[in-house]
């Protein structure tokens, strides 16, 4: 049958009234924001005061005490920094300011920000991309992107892994893969990767604290920002998640 | 001869996590004050202008603009750190058009993180 008008026999008209659902999805928003800034401020205080006890002569029981409540309120602020930054994706206070950007500096900046977790977990670091590629994009929230998947990476790849990061270009394209040899995420949970909270069911077992919002972060920044992200995950294998971004004009 | 300490003033008006922050800066060297609200922090200002500016954003009686607004009239040029809990793009955005050399969120730094800052502009 042809398409057109004159085929159309009726319509159906479907109308839902959603005052109501944005009324509540804005006070869950504002209620996040305002519930995040009064947590911060008893999380700095105590944050402060293990780090004057860490300074501390301490007998090697008290220090591990110390430092698990130090890691712990580390976990805490991370959590909480997540939840804001979704609350203010979500009221649309987040807005790209794009400036042509290094790739290659852009990366090597998060690199040496997360450097500490690499060492920790002996891991190699592969990095290849050309000197002089320049994505046209807003490099604070490309950062964090970046980041959310570089944590991820780290956090989920066990001791003596290999994290790798690549960048080609194209005509059209920049993509950039990030890819490790970890616990990969088991079948039946990606389709539930970057929802909000979800945590795979591997990563609970491994007692790898987190919060399950990184991801989605990194899944609604990079729509914000005009690309794409995807992954392909093998468990006991590896991970590697796809930014596609447009090319700088 | 002895380098002359470096003077931080510390806006903040809680009262335990500014003694903390003195105290650490205080076992670096620095020669530390407190300014529990933002008129005071003025005054301070006005009798000695610090080598750096820790400042809270959320102060009683004067906030932290007020005392970036104050800076700026009197054309004084020492550097400031934001140290907020409020991370939002306006009032980073705001604190950019009062020229401040960094902004931090107090609850996501210790003094590992903000040491390093204040080297930066303390030099």
């Amino acid at each position: 049958m042809e398409e057109g008008p004159e085929n159309v026999a009726f319509f159906v008209f479907i109308h839902a009234d959603i005052t109501d659902r944005k009324k509540a999805d804005a006070a869950k928003t504002e209620f996040v924001s305002l519930a995040s800034h009064q947590l911060r401020t008893p999380l700095t205080e105590i944050r402060w005061a293990l780090s004057s006890l860490e300074r501390e002569q301490l007998s090697k029981e008290q220090r591990e005490t110390v430092e698990t409540a130090h890691a712990a309120s580390n976990h805490m602020a991370e959590t909480i920094k997540a939840m804001l930054t979704i609350s203010h994706i979500e009221t649309g206070e987040v807005t790209p300011e794009p400036a042509d950007i290094n790739i290659l500096a852009m990366i090597t900046d998060v690199s040496r920000l997360h450097a500490m977790e690499q060492k920790k977990n002996s891991l190699v670091l592969d990095l290849r991309c050309a000197k002089n590629i320049l994505i046209r994009t807003d490099e604070q929230l490309f950062k964090e992107v970046l980041s959310n998947l570089l944590i991820n990476a780290y956090k989920y790849t066990p001791n003596g892994g290999k994290v790798g990061i690549s960048v080609q270009q194209d005509n059209d394209h920049i993509k950039i893969d990030i890819s490790d040899t970890g616990y990969g995420i088991p079948h039946q949970d990606q389709k539930k990767i970057g929802q909000k909270f979800f945590r795979a069911s591997n990563a609970e077992d491994k007692q790898q604290e987190g919060s399950g919002l990184g991801l989605h972060i990194a899944y609604s920044l990079i729509r914000l920002l005009g690309g794409t992200l995807s992954f392909t995950s093998e468990e006991n294998k590896g991970t590697t998640f796809t930014l596609l971004f447009p090319r700088a004009v | 001869m002895k380098k002359k300490e470096k003077h931080v003033l510390i806006a903040e008006d809680n009262i335990f996590l500014g003694e903390m922050i003195k105290k650490v800066l205080t076992s670096r060297g620095m020669r530390v004050s407190i300014a529990r609200d933002g008129k005071e922090a003025i005054s301070l200002i006005d009798t000695a202008p610090p080598d750096l500016l820790l400042l809270d954003l959320l102060l009683p009686h004067v906030d932290g603009y007020g005392v970036l607004q104050h800076r700026k009239q009197k054309k004084l040029t020492f550097p400031v750190i934001v140290c907020s809990n409020l991370s939002d793009k306006t009032n980073r955005d705001r604190c950019k058009e009062f020229d401040v050399n960094a902004y931090v969120v107090k609850s996501d730094m210790d003094d590992a993180q903000l040491w390093p800052i204040m080297q930066k502009y303390l030099k």
